[in-house]
C-alpha cells in the first residue's frame, strides 16, 4: 500500500513532461484485489461470454450460420459488456471499475475486443434476421425463408438421389425461395444471403440449371444487317458527295526582294 | 462569307474589278493554280522563277491550308487620345475596382462552371439510370423467354434515339458545338477568333448534347465539353451581356474587350477542368499549358482561385446530391475514386517505362487512323443530314458491339457493385463481368477497373472490351456530338494496364496491385493520344487522390508523349490543322532565321491618310478583308514600292464606327466629334457591324475624317531586316495583330498579320523537321 505516495514523491522531485502516462501507469501496477473484488468478478464474466461468443461464432461461420446460432451468446455478451459499462460497480478503494477496466491503461483490452465483437454482429447485419421488438427470436420473413430454403434442399437431395430432373421439379420451390429473398429490405441478414447465394450456387452450377444460349439466328441477323449500314453510308456519301472545291487566296507577297531594294 | 457575293459587291466599280484579280483566285479552281505563286520554296534567290512556273498540277493535302475565315483577336490596347483621355478620367480608384471586380467574376465564374457540371453530372445519370432500367429487367428477363433481340432494339432505340437529339441539335443548331471544344478554345487563347465559339446558344447546345451523347452509350466523355462550357460561361459572365438573348445589364463593361475576356476565358478552361475532374491545380495547368498564350503571376493566382471556387462548389452540391451534405472529404467525390497505399516497387519502374512506349504507340495509331477518318469526313461527310445519319450509325454501331460483348462472354463475378447488374448466362446472383464494363457511364468503368479486386476481369473480357473501345473511341471522335477524347482514352489505357498486371501476376511471387496498372496503362494511353504533360499528370495524381504516384506518371507520360511524337502529332494539334486555324506555337519555325521581314509581311498594302476622304475610306473597307490599315502621312503611289511614312495604325472597326457616328471634319459635324468617346467604340463588341451596314450618302462621301485622334499612334513595327524568328516572338508574346514593316526611311513597306506567320508550318516525323510554306484557303 506504500508504494503510492513513494512514486508520487518521485514524481515530484523529476518534475517531468510525461505526467499524464506515469499517472497511468501507477493505475496499472494497481493488482485487483482479490477474487471477491466486484472490478473481477464482473471482468471474469465479460472474459466468458465474449469467449463463448467467439467460439460459436467461429464455429459457425461455415456455412455461415452466425446469426441464428449465436444470438443468445451475443446479448449475453451485450449483458456483461453493460454491466461494466454502465454499472455503478467500486472497487475496495472507491474507484469505479468502469475506469479500471475500460480506460485504466493504453491497451484498453477489453474495450476494443467489445468494439471488435460488436462489429462482427453489426457487418453481418444480423438484427435483420429477428424481431424489432425483441432481438432474440426470428422474425415471421425469416422464418418463412428457412422453411422454403429447406424445402428447396430437400428437393435438391431427393432429386439427385433418385437422378431426378432437380432444374424441372425443384424450380418452383427455388422460385418462391428467390422471391422470398427479393421481398426482403436490404441490408438483408448474412445467414439468409449466404444460404441464398449456396442454392444459387447449387442451382446453377452443381445442377447445371443454367440458361441456353438461345435466339442466337435472330441476334445474327440483326446484327449483321446493322453492320452492314455503315459501310453502305459511307460508300454511298464518297460517291453521291460533291467534292468540296478549294477556293485558294491568291496571297499578296513581295515577288522580288531586288525590287524594292531598287527603289 | 461567302467569296462570290463578295466578289458581286466589289465589281459595282470598275477600279475594284482588278484588284480583285490579284486578291482572289478567279476562277478557284484547285485543279489549275496557275495564278497564285508557289510558296513551297526553300527561301532561295530563284523564287522569281518558281513564281512563273505553274504549280504542281495535283492540288496540296487537304489539310495543308490555313482558312481565311479565322481572324485575330485585338490583344493589343490601343492607346490613342480616347483611351489616354479615358485613363486620366478613371484615375487609381478605377484601377482598384477592376482588380476587385475581376475576383468576383472570377468566383461566379467559377461557380456557375461548377453548376453546370453538376447538371450534366445529374442529367447524365438520370438519363442513364432511365434506360439501364428498363434494359435491366428487360434482359434478365428475356434470357429465358428468349426474346433477347428485342432487347437489343430497346437498347438501340434508347441509344440512337438519345444520339438523334443531340445531333440534331448540333447539326441544324450550334455547328461550334460538336466535337471536344479543346481546340477551338486553345485557339481562342492563343488569339484567334473562332466563329460562335463563345455564343450562348453554343452552351446550351453543348452541355444538353454530351448529356445526351454520353447517355447514349457513346464512347465519348464529358471533361472536353466542359471545358469548352466552362471558357463560354467566362466569356458570358465577364461581359455582363449576351447579344445572342439581347440582354445587356450595362455592367463590366471595362471587361469588354478581347483583352480582358481571354484572360477570363483562360479562368473558364481551368474552371472546366477542375469540376469534370476534380482536378483545381491540374485545371490551372492545363490552361497554363494548353490554353493561355500570355501568362503572368497574377493571373495564374486568379485562374487557380476561379479553379478551386469550382472544385469546392461542385464537391458541396455532389455531396448534397450523394446525401453526405457538407463532407467534402467523401471518398466518393474524388473522380475515379481513391487509390489507398499505392506504392511502387524498383523493378516496376521499368516495366512502367515500356506501358509508356506501348501507350506512345497505341496513341499515335489512335490519332493516326482518327486523322484519316476526320480527312475523309471533311471531304465526304458535310451535308447536316448526313452528320445526323453518320452520328446514329456509330450510336447503332456502339450499342451493338455492346450487346454482342456481353451476349458473346461468359465472365461472371458474384458480388456487383454496379446498380444496374446484367446477370445474361451468369448464374443466378451473379453478373456478367462485361455487362459492368459497358452498361454503366465510362466514369464508372474506370473506376471498377482501376478499384476492383485482382481476378475481377478476365483477359479476355479486358482484350475484348479494350480493342472495341479503341476502335468506337476513335470512330466517335469528330462525330458531329459533343464529345470528349480524355475519358475514352483512360478507359482503353485502364483496360490493357489492367492486361498488363495479370501477365505480371503470373511471373511474379507477390502479386501485384491490378488497378495500379490500370492506372499506368490510362496515364500511358491518354498521353499517346493527347500529349500532354505536366497538367495530365497532376490532374491524374489529384483524381485518383495520390501524391505519391508522381514520379511513375511522370515517367510513364513522358516516355508516351515522346515516342507517340516521333510518329505524327497530338489528337488536339491534329483538330486545329483540320479546322485550318491559323494557330501559332510556342517557338518559331526552327533554322528561319534568314528568312526576312520582306519575305513574310504582306505586299502591297492599304494604307490611309492621316487626314482620309470618307470616299476612300469606305472603298477600303469594302474592297479589303484586312483588319488594320497603316495610317500615313503622305500617299507616294508614284514610286510603287513604299506607300507612305508610317503614323499609326487604324483598326477595321474603329473606322466603321468613325463612319457610323459621322465623326468628319467640318462644323456641321463638330457636335458629332465632340460626342466620340471611348464607348462608341467598345459598344458593339464583340459582334461589329460591317461597312456594309452603314449608309454614306454621295455628299459625306466627299468629306474627310481626321484619323489622328482615333489611330493608335505607336504600334509595334519592325525594321524591314527583321527576321522571322524575331517577328514571330514579337507576335507571340505580346499577342499582336499587326505588325508593320517599315524601311530605313520609315515608310511602310508591309504588313505581318497572323496567318503571315502561320503559314510556316513546322512537319516533324520519324525524328525529322521540315519547314513548308503552306496556303491560304477561302473556306
Amino acid at each position: 500500500m506504500n508504494v503510492l505516495p513513494r512514486k508520487f514523491s518521485a514524481q515530484l522531485i523529476s518534475l517531468t513532461l510525461v505526467l499524464f502516462i506515469s499517472h497511468t501507469s501507477a493505475y496499472s501496477e494497481l493488482p485487483l484485489h482479490s477474487e471477491n473484488d466486484n472490478c473481477t468478478i464482473i471482468l471474469n464474466l465479460f472474459a466468458s461470454t465474449a469467449a463463448q461468443f467467439s467460439q460459436c461464432s467461429l464455429k459457425s461461420a461455415a456455412p455461415l450460420r452466425f446469426c441464428e446460432n449465436c444470438v443468445d451468446q451475443f446479448h449475453s455478451l451485450q449483458d456483461a459488456y453493460g454491466s461494466i459499462n454502465g454499472g455503478k460497480a467500486m472497487d475496495p478503494v472507491g474507484r469505479s471499475c468502469r475506469d479500471i477496466i475500460l480506460s485504466g491503461d493504453r491497451t484498453q483490452l477489453v474495450y476494443n475486443y467489445y468494439q471488435f465483437l460488436l462489429g462482427q454482429w453489426n457487418s453481418a447485419n444480423c438484427d435483420d434476421c429477428f424481431l424489432s421488438t425483441n432481438h432474440s427470436l426470428r422474425s415471421n420473413s425469416t422464418i418463412a425463408f428457412y422453411d422454403m430454403f429447406t424445402k428447396t434442399h430437400d428437393c435438391f437431395d431427393t432429386m439427385s438421389r433418385t437422378n431426378g430432373s432437380v432444374c424441372s421439379v425443384c424450380n418452383d420451390s427455388y422460385r418462391q425461395l428467390n422471391e422470398l429473398f427479393d421481398q426482403r429490405d436490404s441490408p438483408v441478414c448474412m445467414d439468409i444471403v449466404d444460404m441464398m447465394n449456396n442454392t444459387r450456387r447449387a442451382w446453377s452450377h452443381d445442377n447445371q440449371c443454367i440458361r441456353e444460349q438461345q435466339d442466337l439466328l435472330p441476334v445474327i441477323i440483326l446484327s449483321s444487317f446493322f453492320a452492314l449500314l455503315p459501310p453502305v453510308f459511307y460508300a454511298s456519301n464518297k460517291i453521291h458527295a460533291t467534292r468540296r472545291q478549294e477556293k485558294m487566296m491568291r496571297q499578296r507577297r513581295v515577288n522580288t526582294a531586288t525590287q524594292i531594294q531598287a527603289s | 462569307m461567302s467569296q462570290k457575293k463578295r466578289r458581286s459587291r466589289l465589281q459595282e466599280t470598275d477600279s475594284t474589278a482588278d484588284l480583285l484579280d490579284k486578291l482572289i483566285d478567279n476562277d478557284g479552281n484547285t485543279e489549275q493554280p496557275k495564278n497564285y505563286q508557289s510558296l513551297n520554296s526553300d527561301y532561295t534567290e530563284d523564287q522569281v522563277e518558281e513564281s512563273e512556273k505553274p504549280s504542281e498540277p495535283t492540288p496540296p493535302p487537304f489539310f495543308k491550308f490555313l482558312s481565311a475565315k479565322y481572324e485575330s483577336l485585338d490583344y493589343d490596347v490601343i492607346e490613342n487620345t480616347l483611351f489616354l483621355k479615358e485613363e486620366r478620367r478613371n484615375g487609381y480608384s478605377y484601377v482598384v475596382c477592376q482588380h476587385l471586380l475581376r475576383w468576383i467574376v472570377l468566383f461566379f465564374i467559377g461557380t456557375c462552371t461548377a453548376l453546370v457540371a453538376v447538371f450534366v453530372n445529374v442529367f447524365i445519370e438520370f438519363l442513364s439510370g432511365l434506360k439501364n432500367k428498363v434494359l435491366q429487367s428487360h434482359l434478365n428477363s428475356c434470357v429465358d423467354d428468349g426474346c433477347l433481340h428485342y432487347s437489343m432494339l430497346i437498347w438501340a432505340g434508347f441509344n440512337v434515339g438519345f444520339v438523334a437529339i443531340a445531333v440534331l441539335a448540333v447539326a441544324y443548331g450550334e455547328r461550334a458545338a460538336g466535337a471536344s471544344g479543346i481546340p477551338q478554345i486553345r485557339s481562342y487563347l492563343n488569339g484567334i477568333k473562332v466563329p460562335n465559339i463563345v455564343r450562348l446558344s453554343t452552351l446550351v447546345v453543348k452541355v444538353f448534347g454530351v448529356s445526351l451523347g454520353t447517355a447514349g452509350g457513346l464512347a465519348i466523355g464529358k471533361e472536353g465539353p466542359m471545358v469548352h462550357a466552362g471558357a463560354i460561361i467566362a466569356a458570358g459572365i465577364s461581359q455582363g451581356k449576351s447579344t445572342s438573348l439581347r440582354l445587356d445589364l450595362k455592367i463590366l463593361k471595362r471587361f469588354r474587350n478581347d483583352h480582358e475576356k481571354r484572360d477570363f476565358v483562360s479562368g473558364g478552361a481551368a474552371a472546366g477542368i477542375s469540376a469534370a475532374f476534380g482536378a483545381p491545380v491540374g485545371g490551372v495547368l492545363f490552361s497554363l499549358e494548353e490554353g493561355s498564350s500570355f501568362w503572368n503571376q497574377a493571373l495564374t493566382w486568379r485562374t487557380y482561385f476561379c479553379s478551386m471556387t469550382a472544385t469546392f462548389t461542385f464537391s458541396l452540391l455532389m455531396s448534397w446530391i450523394k446525401g453526405h451534405p457538407g463532407d467534402l472529404a467523401d471518398p466518393g467525390l474524388i473522380n475515379f475514386g481513391a487509390f489507398t497505399n499505392l506504392s511502387y516497387l524498383g523493378f516496376e519502374l521499368p516495366l512502367f517505362l515500356l506501358m509508356g512506349v506501348f501507350g506512345g504507340l497505341a496513341g499515335a495509331l489512335f490519332n493516326h487512323l482518327s486523322f484519316r477518318l476526320s480527312v475523309f469526313r471533311m471531304r465526304y461527310v458535310q451535308r447536316p443530314w448526313a452528320l445526323v445519319l453518320e452520328a446514329m450509325l456509330v450510336a447503332l454501331a456502339t450499342t451493338m458491339t455492346a450487346f454482342l460483348l456481353v451476349y458473346g462472354t461468359n465472365e461472371c463475378q458474384y458480388s456487383s457493385e454496379t446498380e444496374y447488374p446484367i446477370q445474361m448466362w451468369c448464374g443466378d446472383g451473379e453478373s456478367s463481368a462485361m455487362g459492368e464494363l459497358v452498361m454503366q457511364t465510362p466514369e464508372k468503368s474506370i473506376g471498377s477497373l482501376f478499384h476492383h479486386p485482382p481476378g475481377s476481369f478476365r483477359p479476355l473480357t479486358l482484350g475484348l472490351f479494350c480493342i472495341a473501345y479503341f476502335i468506337l473511341a476513335m470512330w466517335s471522335f469528330g462525330l458531329c456530338v459533343p464529345s470528349g477524347i480524355f475519358i475514352p482514352s483512360i478507359l482503353i489505357g485502364a483496360a490493357w494496364g489492367r492486361l498488363v498486371a495479370i501477365g505480371v501476376n503470373t511471373i511474379v511471387s507477390s502479386p501485384v496491385d491490378p488497378g495500379k496498372y490500370a492506372l499506368i496503362g490510362a496515364a500511358a494511353q491518354v498521353g499517346g493520344i493527347l500529349r500532354m504533360t505536366l497538367s495530365l499528370t497532376v490532374m491524374l495524381v489529384e483524381a485518383t487522390g495520390n501524391v505519391t504516384f508522381g514520379l511513375p506518371l511522370m515517367i510513364v507520360l513522358m516516355t508516351a508523349k515522346w515516342v507517340g511524337d516521333f510518329f505524327n502529332e497530338g489528337i488536339f494539334e491534329n483538330a486545329i490543322r483540320l479546322q485550318r486555324i491559323p494557330f501559332l506555337p510556342w517557338d518559331p519555325p526552327p533554322l528561319s532565321s534568314g528568312t526576312t521581314a520582306m519575305e513574310v509581311m504582306s505586299y502591297p498594302v492599304s494604307v490611309v491618310r492621316t487626314v482620309e476622304q470618307v470616299g476612300r475610306i469606305v472603298d477600303i473597307l469594302r474592297r479589303e478583308s484586312f483588319n488594320g490599315f497603316p495610317v500615313v502621312e503622305q500617299l507616294e503611289a508614284s514610286d510603287g514600292a513604299s506607300f507612305g511614312s508610317f503614323r499609326g495604325l487604324i483598326l477595321r472597326h474603329q473606322l466603321v464606327t468613325l463612319l457610323k457616328h459621322k465623326v468628319f471634319d467640318g462644323d456641321e459635324y463638330s457636335m458629332n466629334r465632340r460626342r466620340m468617346l471611348i464607348e462608341d467604340f467598345q459598344d458593339s463588341y464583340p459582334r461589329y457591324p460591317s461597312v456594309g451596314q452603314i449608309h454614306i450618302s454621295q455628299q459625306e462621301r466627299e468629306s474627310t475624317i481626321d484619323l489622328r485622334p482615333y489611330m493608335n499612334p505607336a504600334p509595334y513595327t519592325v525594321s524591314q531586316h527583321a527576321s522571322l524568328p524575331r517577328i514571330f516572338r514579337l507576335f507571340r508574346a505580346l499577342g499582336l495583330r499587326h505588325v508593320a514593316v517599315l524601311d530605313d526611311k520609315c515608310q511602310v513597306i508591309g504588313m505581318v498579320t497572323r496567318k503571315d506567320l502561320a503559314r510556316y508550318r513546322v512537319e516533324r516525323h520519324g525524328g525529322q523537321i521540315s519547314v513548308e510554306e503552306i496556303f491560304i484557303s477561302s473556306s
